[in-house]
C-alpha cells in the first residue's frame, strides 16, 4: 500500500494553482501543459507557469480544422511543445475562447523546452504508471467524461462510474497527480476551476474498464527532458552564476570571473558529471578612445543574466576605465558581442543589474555606485529607443559599495486595489559598513527610497537573490536571500518576501533581517574575499554561491538541508 | 439577447438542439414560464461512433411538447452545477407559440 500527492510532497508545493478552462473545450491542452508545468517544477525547483493559449493557438492550425476549443489530443500538445517549446502567459495570453492571441516578440526567450515524452500503456498499465508517478511525477491522461462526473469528488469523495441513466460521454483529459492505495484511487487535477470536487481535485477509482483512467495510454515527461527558460529563473539569481539550460541535465552551473589582465573566463559544472573546467575567455573588446585597439577591459566583478533575446548571456562588467560595458552572447549565432562602456564615468563598484518586467523584452536596469559615493541607476529600453542606455537616476550617499543585489518583485504595483508595493530593491554597503536595502516605487514615482539597515562590518560588495522559499505557489513572492564576506566569512541573511516590505515611513520598513549562517571556506589559510554570485538551484531548492578567495581562486557553497558546505575550487 | 421565435403546433413535439460543452463541465439547463404550455425535457441523440477529440462535447438536445394554446417563455442556461449561482457560460431564451392547427386551418381559409 502506497500513496503519493504531488499537490505537496516533502513539505513541498510542486502544482500551480487550480486554472479553469472555462467555456472552450480546451482540456486537452490543459493536460499537456499541466504536465510540462509541473514536470518543470519538479526538476527545477521552480515555478513556471505556462500558456495553454500558446500551444492551443497552434494546435488549432496544425492538428486540425477546428479552434483549441474544439477538443484536441495532450499528444499532439506534447508533440509541438517538443518542437516549439511553450511560453509564459505574460508573453502569450490564454483567452478562455477560440480568439487567438498575439505572443511578445520576444517568446523564444521565454519558452520552457522539452526534449520528449513517454506513452505509458499496455497491460501494466496501471503499476506502471503508479510506478511513474512515485519516481517521476503527474501524467496526462483522457477518459469518457460522463455528466455524473460534474459533481463527483466533492468532500474526497472518490468517483466510481456508475451512470444509471445511461448517459452519453464526452471525452476529456486531467492529470493524475497521485494516488492512493488506502483509497484505490488516482489523484487528478481537474481544469474546471476551484468549484469543482475538492477545490479542483478529485479521486478516481481505480480500474473501471473503459470508464476508468487506465483504459487510454498516459503521457509522461522525465523532469530532465524539460529545460526551464531563463525568465522563470530570473530572480533565483544574481552576481556572476547562473543555472543554464545546457547539458543533458538542462542544469549546468556558469561562473563568470575577472582574470588577470582584464579577461573575463567563463567556468562551467557539468550538470551530469559535476565537474567544473574553463570554458572559454571572452573575446577582446573594442577599447576607447578611439575604439580602434583591442583588448580586454574588466576591471572588476562583472553581473550576468540570461535574457528573453533567445536565452543570451548578458553581462554588464566595471571597465578598468571607471565605467560600465555590456557584452552579450548570441545564443543562436553563438558568438560574443560588446558595446561602447556606458554608464557613470566615475563609475566605481559591482553593477546590480537585471532584466525587469517591463516591455517585451524587458528593460535591462543597472545601478551602480560612483567614486562620489552615491548610487546611479541606468536603463535600457529594449522596445523604445534600440538598445540605448540612458541614465534614470542619481540617489544615496555616503554608499561605501553596491552589489549584485538588484531584485525585481512579484507584484504589479501602484494597484492601491492590490496595494502591495511593487519595483526593485536593492542593498548596498554605507560608508559606516552596515547594510542598507533601497527600494524604487514602480511605477509612480521611481524614486528610490532608503529603507532599513542590518549588519555590521561589512567590507565586501554583497549579493542578493529573491528565492522559492516562502513561495507556496507561483503568486507568493519569495524569500529575500542575501550573502556578504564579512572578516573572511560568508553571511547568510534572510527576510520574508511576503507580504512584501512596506515603506512606513522614509527611513524605516517591515523588514526585519536575520543573520541564519556565518560559514566559510575549507581551504587550509585562505579566507574568502567577496562573495560574486548567489543562486536558487535545480538541486532540491539548494541555494548555491560563488566566492573569490583571498588567493584569488574561486569556491563554490552550496546549501541543503543540513546547511551550508564547501565545495569545488576552481 | 436576441429572443427565437417558435410556433408549435398543439400536441406535436419538436426538438432543439444546443452546442454541447459537457467536457468543460456546463450542461444546459431549460425553463419554461407557462409549463401548461410547453413542457421540456432532455432527450439522448442518438450516438454514432466518438470520432470526436477529447474536449469536444456532444451537443445537447431538449423536446418541446406543446401541451395547450397560448404563448410562453422558454429559457436555456448552459451552466456549471458545481457552481451555485456562477455565470452561465450562455443563455438562449426562446419564445414559444402553441397554435391549434384545426383554428390555424379555418383562419387560412
Amino acid at each position: 500500500m502506497s500513496a503519493v500527492d504531488w499537490r505537496n510532497r516533502w513539505g513541498w508545493p510542486w502544482l500551480t494553482n487550480i486554472k479553469d478552462q472555462g467555456g472552450c473545450g480546451s482540456c486537452y491542452s490543459f493536460s499537456g501543459t499541466g504536465l510540462v508545468e509541473a514536470m518543470t517544477r519538479i526538476e527545477h525547483c521552480v515555478w513556471s507557469l505556462r500558456s495553454e493559449g500558446d500551444v492551443g493557438d497552434a494546435i488549432s492550425f496544425l492538428f486540425g480544422a477546428h479552434s483549441k476549443c474544439g477538443g484536441g489530443s495532450p499528444e499532439h500538445v506534447l508533440q509541438w511543445i517538443q518542437a516549439n517549446g511553450i511560453a509564459d502567459p505574460g508573453c502569450w495570453s490564454s483567452p478562455n475562447s477560440p480568439k487567438l492571441a498575439m505572443p511578445t516578440p520576444d517568446r523564444l526567450g521565454r519558452t520552457v523546452r522539452l526534449d520528449k515524452y513517454h506513452s505509458i500503456g499496455g497491460p501494466n498499465i496501471h503499476n506502471d504508471m503508479k510506478t511513474w508517478i512515485e519516481l517521476n511525477g503527474p501524467v496526462a491522461v483522457c477518459f469518457a467524461c460522463y455528466p455524473e462526473f460534474d459533481d463527483a469528488c466533492k468532500n474526497d469523495s472518490i468517483y466510481i462510474y456508475s451512470n444509471p441513466d445511461n448517459k452519453p460521454s464526452d471525452g476529456h483529459c486531467v492529470l493524475i497527480v497521485g494516488y492512493d492505495d488506502a483509497k484505490a484511487a488516482w489523484l487528478v487535477r481537474n481544469s474546471w476551476g476551484t468549484g469543482w470536487g475538492t477545490h479542483g481535485y478529485g479521486w478516481f477509482g481505480y480500474g473501471q474498464g473503459e470508464h476508468g483512467l487506465e483504459h487510454h495510454a498516459a503521457l509522461g515527461v522525465i523532469g530532465v527532458w524539460t529545460n526551464a527558460d531563463p525568465w522563470s529563473k530570473r530572480r533565483l539569481h544574481n552576481g556572476n552564476f547562473y543555472e543554464s539550460g545546457d547539458g543533458t541535465k538542462h542544469r549546468n552551473f556558469e561562473v563568470w570571473a575577472a582574470g588577470p589582465g582584464g579577461v573575463i573566463r567563463h567556468y562551467t559544472q557539468n550538470g551530469s558529471t559535476l565537474a567544473w573546467s574553463l570554458t572559454e575567455t571572452l573575446p577582446e573588446v573594442s577599447l576607447p578612445p578611439a575604439f580602434h585597439a583591442k583588448g580586454y577591459d574588466c576591471g572588476g566583478a562583472p553581473t550576468v543574466l540570461a535574457s528573453t533575446y533567445f536565452r543570451n548571456y548578458e553581462i554588464v562588467y566595471p571597465t578598468t576605465g571607471a565605467q560600465l560595458r555590456h557584452m552579450h552572447y548570441d545564443q543562436v549565432g553563438k558568438q560574443w558581442s560588446s558595446q561602447k562602456p556606458f554608464g557613470p564615468t566615475n563609475s566605481d563598484g559591482v553593477p546590480g543589474f537585471i532584466q525587469i518586467d517591463v516591455g517585451a523584452p524587458g528593460n535591462f536596469e543597472v545601478v551602480v555606485r560612483c567614486s562620489t559615493g552615491t548610487l546611479e541607476n541606468w536603463w535600457r529600453d529594449n522596445v523604445g529607443n534600440g538598445g540605448v542606455w540612458a541614465k534614470r537616476s542619481s540617489f544615496g550617499n555616503g554608499i561605501l559599495l553596491s552589489g549584485a543585489t538588484v531584485v525585481q518583485r512579484w507584484a504589479a504595483g501602484g494597484n492601491p486595489g492590490v496595494n502591495v508595493p511593487a519595483g526593485l530593491d536593492l542593498v548596498c554597503v554605507t560608508d559606516h559598513h552596515t547594510m542598507q536595502r533601497w527600494w524604487r516605487n514602480d511605477p509612480n514615482t521611481m524614486h528610490w527610497a532608503p529603507c532599513e539597515t542590518f549588519g555590521a562590518h561589512v567590507h565586501s560588495p554583497p549579493v542578493m537573490i529573491r528565492s522559492q522559499f516562502g513561495a507556496t505557489n507561483e503568486t507568493i513572492p519569495g524569500d529575500y536571500e542575501l550573502c556578504v564576506a564579512v572578516s573572511g566569512l560568508i553571511e547568510h541573511w534572510w527576510t520574508p518576501g511576503n507580504p512584501e516590505p512596506t515603506l512606513q515611513s522614509l527611513n524605516g520598513t517591515t523588514a526585519k533581517w536575520a543573520q541564519i549562517a556565518k560559514f566559510g571556506t575549507n581551504v587550509a589559510g585562505r579566507h574568502v574575499k567577496q562573495v560574486l554570485g548567489l543562486m536558487q538551484s535545480s538541486y532540491g531548492f539548494h541555494l548555491e554561491l560563488v566566492a573569490e578567495l583571498d588567493n584569488g581562486k574561486l569556491q563554490h557553497f552550496s546549501r541543503d538541508g543540513s546547511g551550508w558546505h564547501a565545495k569545488t575550487v576552481f | 439577447m436576441n429572443i427565437e421565435s417558435r410556433t408549435l403546433v398543439l400536441g406535436t413535439r419538436v426538438l432543439v438542439t444546443l452546442a454541447g460543452l459537457g467536457a468543460a463541465g456546463y450542461r444546459w439547463s431549460a425553463a419554461v414560464d407557462d409549463p401548461a404550455i410547453v413542457s421540456v425535457e432532455g432527450v439522448a441523440l442518438a450516438s454514432g461512433p466518438d470520432v470526436r477529440p477529447p474536449g469536444a462535447s456532444r451537443d445537447e438536445a431538449f423536446a418541446l411538447l406543446a401541451l395547450a394554446v397560448g404563448e410562453t417563455k422558454v429559457r436555456f442556461v448552459q451552466a456549471r452545477s458545481f457552481e451555485p449561482g456562477g455565470e452561465p457560460n450562455a443563455v438562449r431564451e426562446m419564445r414559444v407559440r402553441v397554435v391549434d392547427a384545426r383554428l390555424v386551418g379555418a383562419h387560412e381559409k
